[in-house]
């Protein structure tokens, strides 16, 4: 319990740290909100007016601190661009990427780990060379390359979904799966390949292991073994390696947000670092910045879970 | 054993409710085209819901549809009555006379009032801490006298402008929403606020109440594409049902799929190689004079827009009738000997480098950038082009003034002349490209000071001709503008301002 | 090297890479045309003789823009995994091998890193340091250290307790000869994996920042930027999206084939 207090609160920590380098790389980068919002039919006078409404004529430091300060007290202030308050805008936004990349973990986990357990059980055999081969070619396909054909293919080819037809979750749940799952498979593509390929090395590999032969030598049947012990033990460095795919495929998501035109988390971290809009921008990290610290901190402790050595 | 059966049971489990997840979303998959629900793709977000507050073109063109000034533009540029009924002009321009239009409803069913009006024009003219308005122009304003009995507003101004008229598109919204403009807006327009969902969608419905022409299709949803690339698809697929400027190769491609139909009109925008007059070599009328002279028009046209688009010489393009002056397109006919020589002259025998730097979110600018750099090798002129983001460009090009050349397009926030013109005023705040020219500043004064109509259209003419013979920039052309509707409905027409009129659209 | 010689899969990878490699460096002393050549009357022409992979939207030819491509998407990639990896191994291995404080503290500003988007960083250096190749390989270079570091350091973790490092350290073995030469090997599957990824992600990466306006500047060629170019070309010049997108999982596929085989 201790070890969750001090990630915890050395993820506080790393949060402010953050923010400050991220206030401190807008006031290095040109570009000027209040100018991003009146554009080429701006007067001087009118900039300098936004300026002053958006609070930007105070020094850095005020700036920063007046930010930390309303974060603190549970505000995240109003977006420049929207005029409305940043959480109300990042709580929908957050929630489209985290279904997206949770259906898309999904998928991984259920094909990956039958396919994998497959494949080592019949390690050599002709599926499993094939397996292995379409693994390597999948490797290698750009998810931004994925997402136009899939697009091209299930979209314009069958039409058996519609390309940008997203529809909120509040409004239509079902309708919402539905159009989420494609660009969740694009996403999950490069990872099923590395996933599979890594459990069915783990799984190999614990199998070759001493109390696997003599689980065998007791008379335990092949299959039971596989599940009882081996695939459980297998599944000590996959943990760590399916939270960071968590953490990967969040930042997955995010480029695919692009090429379905899916209004997530990264289209509105990618337009408002574009349209200077400070607030959104530190509220987005911040977010990033505690699903990548909770990630790390579940799969430590599904480490200590599954490990009965490093439990005691 | 026991381990076993649960991993088991969880995958399967996992795995059924997956799929019953999906194949519940296959039978509520749904198609785009229904008879009384439109969606229109825009490609930025909204800015403001408040009219008075939104600055972006790509929000004014969508909220058009919701709110109304006491005068409105149609589609021949012409302003017409609005919430006004009628307009009178008095002592040559300095007070205009408004009667309120009778019955005249606002979307919640309250009658617009002559103190709404008197609200709203108010609203527009309270100076900023900067000491300007909200609509520049409304400095002008001395008072609004409003006249309940006779439903009479009258508008005085200090100093007298013809013109005038053309700002008062603005907004006439309730002063009772006065604290929920930006979330729950209320205006005259054919359509009323539904819902808005930032990032995502703007959805309203059609006023049964408006006072003219009700529009024909009673639910409009306006769906936020931004990024073109998935703007094909989602067309096809059937997300949107109409897109306007879509890209030339899109238009192509979607012209030839049966269910769309692709219109042709302007985009309303000087495009142009703006060169920075106040450094060299463009301080240098000569050279800039051989860059017009080496660029090739209908070649970049051929390039860029599938040989669509208008040709043009100076700052003003072809929706502007009263103004434009088709013969100046051709002012500076492709002539490479010409544009060599005119270098020699100028002392750069042995060739000139400057940069380029184009916003790399506008395609067709920076695809004209790469043809302009192609073009001017041939005169021995080395143009290396600087992309950069747009916020970059905002700052650094067009406030600052710190680049050599850009290519981008200018466009007009009102049916004025001087929208476009008044930047070129030597000291023009906004004056990014420096030019400074004694004869110009004369024109343009004596045609903002002239009440006469004729007078001032000549003075207007004579800036546009100075810019084009001086070659303050190299003049390209009004992009074309190419609209996409799903068949089946009719209606749309092209504005000369950034509009886009859903109410006149029906389904056939 | 005999062993991997006699793998199916490595010559299979080696013979992908050398070409992808000998293509590449071809394309230094000979293009079948100048890839900045424009010609109108070649707007997207299809796939000829004359322009076996076609013309785009220039009328450019899309084979020699390729050929040029490779070596900008070669440079930019290479540069920026060889960055990351390297900054990634020795904080990774260093963090995971002797953990505490030392751990916890350089952990945390990976995570730091980690969060922040490697856009806003691009950004920053580009402001910095201008426009630019090197920007933008710098940029990526350090965006992607975390993700390698993370990979490194917990293989370290789960290997320096295991009982080959704990009869290396009874042998006498140093702390660097027991990082480098002892369980790094045993980190390479992993490291292998995260190098072949990292290199698509960079591919990737080169095309979203040219979308931005950092990095190459056209009119020169990268395999990204013709990718996400050509997007929106599709229907007319299908090539022009396909030829790129194949040269780079060529290229991927090729660096991958011969990893798996060399742990295999």
């Amino acid at each position: 319990m201790k070890s969750v207090l001090k990630k915890f609160l050395s993820m506080f920590i790393t949060l402010f740290v953050v923010s400050f380098l991220a206030f401190a790389a807008f006031a290095v980068i040109p570009g000027d909100p209040a100018l991003m919002r009146l554009k080429t039919n701006a007067t001087p006078e009118a900039v300098e007016a936004l300026r002053h409404s958006y609070g930007l004529d105070r020094p850095f430091l005020t700036r920063y601190f007046s930010w930390v300060s309303g974060l603190l007290m549970g505000d995240m202030g109003t977006s420049y661009t929207y005029s409305a308050p940043v959480s109300e805008i990042i709580r929908s936004k957050l929630m489209v990427t985290l279904y997206l990349t949770a259906l898309a973990f999904v998928i991984m986990t259920l094909i990956s780990i039958p396919v994998a357990v497959h494949c080592a059980k019949n390690d050599g055999g002709l599926t499993d060379r094939v397996i292995s081969a379409v693994n390597q070619v999948f490797m290698s396909v750009p998810p931004f390359f994925a997402g136009i054909i899939i697009t091209y293919i299930f979209g314009i080819g069958l039409r058996i979904f519609v390309p940008g037809g997203y529809v909120p979750f509040e409004d239509d749940p079902a309708g919402f799966i539905y159009y989420m799952f494609f660009p969740a498979f694009a996403v999950a593509i490069p990872k099923i390949a590395v996933s599979v390929r890594l459990l069915k090395s783990t799984i190999m590999k614990e199998s070759k292991k001493d109390y696997v032969r003599t689980a065998y030598s007791r008379g335990e049947r092949g299959n039971t073994v596989l599940y009882r012990h081996v695939i459980w033990n297998a599944m000590i460095p996959a943990v760590t390696f399916y939270a960071m795919q968590f953490v990967d495929m969040i930042a997955g998501s995010i480029i695919t947000e692009q090429v379905f035109s899916i209004p997530g988390l990264g289209r509105i971290l990618l337009t408002s670092i574009e349209g200077r809009d400070y607030p959104v921008v530190l509220a987005v990290l911040m977010c990033v910045a505690v699903a990548a610290v909770i990630a790390d901190t579940v799969s430590d402790l599904g480490v200590i879970a599954l490990d009965p050595r490093i439990r005691e | 054993m026991k381990k076993e059966t649960v991993l088991k049971r969880a995958v399967s489990c996992l795995l059924a409710v997956t799929l019953t997840a999906a194949l519940c979303g296959c039978a509520g998959g749904k198609k785009g085209g229904n008879s009384d629900k439109f969606t229109v793709g825009i490609p930025q977000d909204i800015d403001s819901l408040d009219p008075h507050d939104a600055v972006a073109a790509g929000t004014k063109e969508v909220l058009f549809n919701l709110f109304e000034g006491l005068l409105k533009p149609d589609s021949e540029g012409n302003l017409i009555p609005a919430v006004a009924q009628e307009m009178q002009e008095k002592e040559n321009g300095k007070v205009y006379e408004f009667t309120l239009r009778s019955g005249i409803k606002f979307h919640d069913g309250s009658p617009v009032t002559v103190d709404d009006v008197a609200y709203s024009l108010n609203k527009c003219s309270a100076t900023g801490p900067d000491g300007t308005p909200l609509v520049p122009e409304f400095a002008n304003i001395s008072k609004v006298e409003t006249d309940e009995a006779s439903s009479l507003i009258t508008i005085t101004l200090k100093q007298a402008d013809t013109d005038f008229p053309a700002y008062l598109t603005c907004a006439i919204t309730p002063e009772a929403n006065k604290d929920k403009e930006d979330t729950a807006p209320i205006g005259t327009g054919p359509y009323k606020f539904v819902s808005y969902t930032p990032q995502d969608r703007l959805v309203v419905r059609r006023f049964d109440d408006y006072w003219g022409t009700k529009a024909n299709i009673e639910n409009v949803t306006f769906k936020i594409v931004p990024g073109t690339d998935t703007l094909v698809t989602d067309l096809e697929g059937g997300s949107i049902d109409m897109f306007a400027r879509v890209l030339s190769e899109q238009a192509r491609t979607l012209s030839e799929n049966p269910e769309f139909q692709v219109l042709e009109g302007t985009m309303n925008l000087v495009q142009a190689l703006y060169l920075n007059n106040g450094r060299e070599p463009f301080k240098n009328e000569k050279v800039r004079q051989a860059i017009c002279y080496a660029v090739n028009r209908q070649e970049i046209l051929d390039y860029v827009s599938d040989g669509k688009g208008t040709i043009i010489g100076s700052s003003m393009y072809p929706s502007f009738k009263k103004y434009y002056m088709p013969e100046l397109s051709d002012r500076y006919a492709t002539d490479v000997e010409k544009a060599k020589s005119l270098l020699a002259e100028a002392g750069f025998s042995n060739g000139v480098s400057f940069t380029i730097t184009v916003p790399s979110n506008y395609t067709q600018h920076v695809d004209t950038a790469l043809v302009i750099s192609r073009q001017l090798k041939e005169v021995g002129i080395n143009a290396e082009i600087k992309e950069v983001e747009w916020g970059t460009w905002l700052s650094d090009v067009y406030t600052a003034r710190n680049f050599d050349a850009t290519v981008i397009g200018v466009d007009a926030s009102n049916l004025t002349a001087s929208a476009l013109l008044s930047r070129f005023e030597s000291k023009a705040s906004n004056n990014f490209i420096n030019f400074s020219d004694a004869a110009y500043d004369e024109n343009y004064r004596k045609a903002m000071n002239e009440t006469d109509d004729a007078a001032r259209t000549e003075s207007f003419k004579e800036c546009e001709r100075i810019l084009s013979d001086r070659a303050a920039n190299v003049y390209i052309q009004d992009l074309p503008e190419f609209v996409v509707i799903r068949k089946g409905y009719s209606g749309y027409r092209f504005y000369p301002l950034y509009v886009q009129d859903i109410s006149l659209i029906s389904r056939d | 090297m005999k062993r991997l010689l006699k793998s199916k899969s490595f010559r299979a990878g080696l013979v992908i890479t050398v070409i992808m490699v000998l293509v590449t460096v071809a394309g230094y002393f000979f293009s079948p045309y100048d890839p900045e050549y424009m010609d109108l009357s070649l707007k997207f022409a299809g796939v000829s003789p004359g322009h076996i992979m076609g013309c785009d939207n220039f009328g450019r030819d899309i084979f020699s823009r390729v050929l040029c491509g490779c070596r900008t998407t070669l440079l930019v990639a290479t540069g920026t995994v060889l960055i990351g990896c390297v900054g990634g191994v020795i904080v990774g291995s260093l963090t995971g091998y002797f953990g505490g404080v030392f751990d916890t503290v350089v952990m945390r500003i990976n995570d730091v890193i980690f969060a922040f988007p490697a856009v806003l960083i691009a950004l920053v250096f580009a402001s910095l340091f201008g426009n630019g190749e090197a920007t933008m390989i710098l940029a990526l270079g350090i965006a992607f250290i975390p993700s390698f570091a993370r990979m490194v350091r917990s293989e370290f973790i789960r290997n320096r307790s295991l009982d080959y490092v704990e009869s290396a350290r009874l042998q006498g073995a140093g702390n660097v000869r027991i990082i480098f030469a002892h369980i790094l090997p045993n980190a390479w599957p992993v490291l292998l994996q995260s190098v072949i990824i990292g290199f698509n992600n960079a591919v990737l990466a080169e095309a979203g920042l040219s979308y931005l306006g950092i990095g190459v500047q056209p009119p020169k060629a990268s395999l990204g930027r013709m990718l996400s170019d050509a997007q929106s070309y599709i229907r007319i010049s299908p090539g022009y999206a396909l030829f790129p997108g194949l040269v780079i999982i060529l290229m991927v596929l090729g660096l991958g084939l011969m990893g798996r085989s060399s742990y295999e």
